[in-house]
């Protein structure tokens, strides 16, 4: 990528990254309030009682129900181990995956927070997480994935948090069998305060990054960057993978791109972020095997670029 | 892995959030929160303060609970750097002028400024003779007078730094102002052409009492530009907010 270092201001920098701190925290701190909430009171099993007999409905419910499921693609990876377990079928779990960090309320109002009157990107977010999930799908659906799911997503759902979260729990009791209202409250903001910590360093390094980059990138080489739509996709694609946001915040760091990068790379940064990223990469190991989460990879990423590629189309002028 | 007490592990997140939560509360009464953030998502400042005192009085309470998951590494320190971050912040708002953007838009012309609006002037607006520009109708004002060349003729007063560039003309400067949107990252710098009268002197990046009359010229792709003849000006301090929003 041509980053060219321009110039270094600690001021900017600082008020940079403060600013998207402070805008973005709320939504973490409320993403993981609903998570806890979500992992008390909302079970798998649930979800699996009203799925579809019809592999393609199936595929395509999965793809809107991030409406149900309003976590952060950090949270995503531990269910869908737990959906696998109970023999949802791998194209649905993959739309799963890819929808839920894109397609639900928290992130729908982060990104229309962030864009104020630009209504089209929290809307072309919101269609390309619902198409490109629902291709993803029907795309795994004829690939043979016999062999590429591991042993450990047979794993208790518990266990896949513990291990996959970097957490470890002490002293751990059996869950009594009725819990009361009280204690699930006190599970939930258990889970509520683990999120916020475990999320919080990814999105806080993120923004360190993303202020960073902000700061030294040299306008020209901006401009630069805007001036060839397939580099400027397929960079900031790159990039969203690399930062490793949280698909509830990093709406406040794509806009800080507006004024540099074109509209389907802010679209691309936007959307391949949230599905799959670096740490989510390393997460997704303990579910699927390396040769098919490259294939999960090579999946988004192409499709993110044709759909960034189509959303020239729909808006030529860009978002000013 | 190495794994931290139980009694440091809490004692790190109840840290890290009353440090969260005093820089919230530190910005919102001292008012300095609009350096960061635009008067209308305030809002969601508040929000964040509510709820991470609710986090750091859950974790109070619960302070002895013999259940508990153990965090490791950077999960302990990472809620701290946005308060180092803070430490290290100065409030001169030295560096408010030199923040410069490339908006990609047909508006853009002199470096990276954003100079073209949208909106038509309301009544009251276009029944003034004088345009005063504050910093509660800048923007306003600003979008009026780059598509309604109607009120070119009436007088117009004016604040902000002067930008010096060659490109707009002889005798020519741009008087600015940086707009925020939503929050400091995505600030831009919009601003009006002045051509200054006989004998006047402009310094780059200082501040500006501008008045003048408003007039239009025509560009090369066909649209109106506005120019303002500058007939009085005041050489000003930066004020406390340097800001439109």
């Amino acid at each position: 990528m041509p980053f060219i270092i321009y110039r270094f201001d600690p001021w900017i920098f600082s008020v940079t990254a403060l600013s998207i701190f402070l805008e973005g925290v709320p939504f973490l701190l409320i993403g993981a309030l609903v998570s806890g909430l979500i992992e008390i009171f909302l079970t798998p099993e649930r979800v699996v009682r009203y799925l579809p007999s019809n592999i393609f409905a199936a595929i395509l419910l999965a793809s809107f129900s991030g409406l149900c499921f309003p976590l952060c693609e950090c949270g995503i990876v531990p269910i869908a181990g737990r959906l696998l377990r109970k023999k949802v079928p791998v194209p649905v779990v993959v739309a799963f995956l890819f929808s839920v960090p894109l397609v639900n309320i928290t992130v729908i109002a982060s990104t229309s927070v962030a864009f104020g009157r630009m209504f089209i990107v929290p809307l072309l977010r919101v269609a390309g997480g619902i198409i490109i999930a629902t291709l993803a799908g029907v795309i795994v659906h004829f690939i043979k994935t016999d062999g590429y799911i591991t042993g450990e997503s047979g794993s208790a759902y518990l266990k896949d948090r513990v291990v996959l979260s970097g957490w470890q729990i002490t002293d751990r009791e059996p869950a009594p069998e009725k819990p009361s209202f009280i204690n699930k409250l006190t599970q939930c903001m258990d889970h509520s305060v683990a999120d916020f910590f475990d999320t919080s360093k990814y999105f806080v390094i993120g923004i360190m990054i993303a202020s960073l980059v902000h700061t030294m990138l040299s306008p020209p080489a901006l401009m630069q960057f805007s001036n060839n739509l397939p580099g400027s996709i397929v960079s900031m694609s790159l990039l969203s993978y690399l930062l490793c946001l949280c698909s509830q915040t990093d709406a406040f760091i794509a806009k800080t791109f507006v004024m540099q990068i074109s509209t389907p790379a802010i679209i691309a940064f936007l959307l391949s972020g949230s599905m799959i990223d670096l740490k989510n990469t390393v997460l997704l190991t303990k579910i699927f095997k390396p040769k098919f989460i490259a294939i999960l990879l090579i999946i988004m990423f192409t499709l993110v670029f044709f759909y960034a590629l189509a959303v020239q189309k729909i808006v030529p002028g860009g978002l000013l | 892995m190495r794994v931290i007490s139980l009694y440091t592990s809490r004692l790190l997140k109840v840290a890290a959030l009353a440090g969260l939560l005093g820089l919230h509360l530190y910005l919102l009464m001292s008012g300095q929160i609009v350096t960061f953030i635009a008067p209308s998502y305030v809002i969601i400042v508040k929000i964040s303060t509510v709820l991470l005192a609710v986090f750091m009085i859950y974790l109070l309470v619960t302070f002895n609970k013999k259940k508990e998951t153990i965090t490791t590494g950077l999960s302990q320190v990472a809620p701290f750097l946005p308060i180092f971050v803070a430490l290290f912040y100065i409030p001169t708002n030295s560096a408010v002028t030199t923040v410069a953007v490339m908006p990609q838009s047909d508006q853009v012309n002199i470096d990276g400024f954003f100079m073209g609006g949208s909106g038509g002037a309301t009544p009251e607006q276009t029944e003034n003779t004088t345009l005063d520009f504050t910093n509660e109708n800048f923007v306003s004002l600003y979008n009026m007078i780059y598509s309604d060349d109607t009120v070119g003729g009436k007088k117009i007063t004016i604040t902000g730094f002067a930008s010096l560039d060659q490109r707009v003309g002889k005798g020519r400067f741009i008087i600015a102002r940086m707009v925020m949107v939503c929050c400091a990252a995505d600030m831009i710098p919009i601003g009006v052409i002045c051509q200054a009268g006989e004998g006047m002197e402009f310094l780059d990046k200082n501040w500006y009492e501008v008045t003048g009359i408003l007039t239009y010229e025509d560009t090369s792709d066909g649209s109106r530009q506005p120019i303002i003849m500058v007939t009085g000006d005041k050489k000003i301090e930066q004020p406390e907010t340097p800001y439109v929003y």
